[in-house]
């Protein structure tokens, strides 16, 4: 069979990078595909976040505690890291299905990486989902806030490219959890841990400066920080928040050690890949 | 050359042994019990290039084992294995682009795109340029007839259609072996017969070799030329099709559906296997009857509604192997 000389091909390595975006693309046009499961999603995204919005708003009204932001900030904030939940398709649950079923055998057998592969997919779906959740939802949520945060379309945006590569980040995570499914036969035990340390460090329910010192400096040295709180922080208007280059840092440093833990962890359980099914 | 050579190939696997009840679970959680199951037990064969064979055995035979090593997805206990010039656990990229797979049960295609889309990801994943992918495309759609078919979302394609579409997906980037497990599961007659000649045609005009799965023996004597039979991890026949379908396979199925409720049905060689208001099976032995005698027999006795001729399941010919002394 005639292919492409790898002589014209600018590396391998780009060539390896186009599959993986052809394999994000078609993701993308099948998550496209389904409309009601993606519509439903968002109505509920959009429920959580309202509620969420009217939980802070009674916070600030009854003065439970001394916020250090405007509260529609920190509505802001609290909506941008439940879209962040939403955000992402559930990776580990494909990964699981796969091992369960004995499909994994057949997809190892592509002349492409099976982890990059489900992983590619993922941030297909996921910028599906971003597709909505970037424009309708945000309308929704500035639309019942009724203004912007204090920070305003800059810092808005700031946050939303930042949660989308924090979003990356988690599809990583997810892989490692279903990627445990070669090892403990099922994936959930794995990442319900791990979400249960995304929703408290990564300050979901609230701001992690509201912490106690000992707990936010703990989860500064986690990869959940710069998932969650670190994007949706730019919304917050206050002068002890990280820059922009500092976020990117931690993302960089983040992204350069859970994609060595996923290589290294992928390869350990697949060698001792016992198929299941025959 | 071959284009598979097995040599002393064995494979076991540890499983963990639980006795029933709260005792054993606690047993077993605190100090389990392993115990080693061979699944193949020092198999030796080889293919020869463009060879098609059928690789049959009942369930927990060591067929699908077998594969996975052949395909890179196991590791073997010990043996040696040679696919296409590779090592298939050691190169199993450089592998894969010279094996194709095509699995009844399990599909490569999106769901909710056209089955074009996936041909379109599955060549850039082998790494097909622009015309060549163009040009193998348009030669496999004119050969599996799917010309209306390609921009049609897989979900709302027949069975049938679907599987044409499978088997050009898995023919696409032209390799030179092609594992086929259970292709024709759950399709009808005609369907399955389509199938079955698109696979060996487009198989001869390649030059593909095959290993072909199967519990349908229709699938292994309209596809293949050579079978060999495992059972408990070991290789209890390797023959040509015509021999083992001289020696076993003297059968076939008529099942007739009568306009009239019954008929009384007499014939040598012919067993009555299931009767029923408008409905009767036979089991025909080939070697002293003709198919087409029972038939006109039957239009002589009542006007049918539908005749269809089978063969017979696969477990029946391995009764009849083991019967004859072979297994």
């Amino acid at each position: 069979m005639v292919r492409d000389n790898p002589q014209k091909m600018k590396s391998d390595y780009l060539k390896k990078l186009y599959v993986l975006y052809v394999f994000a693309k078609t993701s993308f046009d099948d998550h496209m595909g389904h409309r009601l499961r993606l519509f439903f999603r968002f109505v509920m995204c959009v429920f959580f976040m309202f509620v969420f919005i009217e939980f802070w708003r009674l916070i600030a009204r009854e003065n439970f505690i001394d916020l250090p932001f405007p509260i529609d900030d920190v509505c802001w904030y609290a909506c941008l890291t439940q879209m962040m939940l939403f955000l992402s398709p559930r990776l580990f649950i494909s990964i699981d299905q796969d091992v369960r079923s004995g499909d994994i055998s057949y997809l190892l057998i592509r002349p492409i990486s099976y982890i990059a592969m489900r992983v590619s997919e993922g941030i297909g779906a996921m910028s599906a989902n971003a597709l909505l959740y970037y424009t309708a939802g945000i309308a929704c949520v500035g639309f019942y806030i009724g203004d912007l945060p204090s920070t305003g379309w800059v810092g808005l945006g700031t946050a939303l490219l930042f949660l989308y590569l924090g979003s990356i980040l988690h599809l990583m995570y997810q892989a490692i959890s279903g990627i445990t499914a070669l090892w403990l036969q099922q994936a959930e035990a794995f990442y319900r841990i791990y979400q249960k340390i995304l929703i408290v460090l990564g300050g979901l329910y609230m701001p992690i400066p509201l912490y106690p010192d000992w707990l936010y400096t703990l989860s500064k040295f986690t990869p959940v920080y710069v998932m969650m709180y670190g994007p949706a922080q730019f919304v917050l208007g206050w002068d002890n928040g990280e820059s922009s280059a500092e976020i990117l840092g931690l993302l960089l440093f983040w992204f350069a050690v859970t994609i060595f833990l996923l290589g290294w962890f992928y390869r350990a359980c697949v060698s001792r890949l016992e198929v299941n099914g025959g | 050359m071959s284009a598979i050579s097995v040599q002393n190939l064995s494979k076991s696997f540890r499983i963990k042994k639980q006795t029933p009840g709260f005792s054993g679970t606690l047993k077993s959680f605190f100090k389990p019990d392993w115990q080693d199951v061979t699944a193949l037990d020092n198999i030796s064969f080889s293919i020869e290039r463009g060879e098609r064979v059928a690789f049959i055995g009942p369930n927990g035979a060591g067929k699908s084992t077998t594969i996975k090593i052949l395909s890179g997805i196991l590791n073997p206990s010990q043996g040696e294995v040679n696919v296409a010039g590779l090592t298939p656990w050691e190169e199993r990229q450089r592998l894969s682009y010279e094996i194709g797979t095509v699995f009844g049960q399990r599909s490569q295609l999106w769901y909710h795109l056209p089955a074009r889309d996936s041909f379109t990801l599955l060549a850039s994943a082998y790494g097909l340029d622009k015309d060549t992918y163009a040009s193998r495309l348009s030669q496999l759609t004119d050969a599996f007839d799917i010309a209306d078919l390609l921009d049609k979302p897989v979900r709302q394609m027949s069975l049938g259609q679907r599987m044409r579409c499978e088997v050009v997906a898995s023919f696409l980037h032209k390799p030179a072996i092609l594992f086929l497990d259970e292709p024709t599961v759950g399709l009808d007659v005609s369907a399955k017969s389509v199938i079955r000649d698109l696979v060996y045609e487009t198989s001869i005009e390649d030059g593909t070799t095959i290993l072909l799965t199967s519990h349908d023996t229709g699938d292994m004597e309209r596809v293949c030329d050579r079978v060999i039979l495992i059972d408990e991890g070991q290789i209890v026949i390797d023959a040509p099709v015509s021999k083992l379908r001289s020696s076993y396979i003297s059968r076939k199925i008529i099942t007739l559906h009568m306009s009239v409720s019954d008929i009384s049905f007499e014939m040598q060689g012919v067993e009555i296997a299931e009767k029923a208001p408008h409905k009767m099976v036979l089991n025909v032995d080939t070697s002293q009857q003709n198919v087409s005698t029972v038939i006109e027999k039957a239009l002589l006795l009542a006007s049918m509604r539908d005749i269809s001729i089978e063969d017979p399941p696969m477990e029946d010919v391995l009764r009849s192997i083991y019967k004859n002394g072979q297994g």
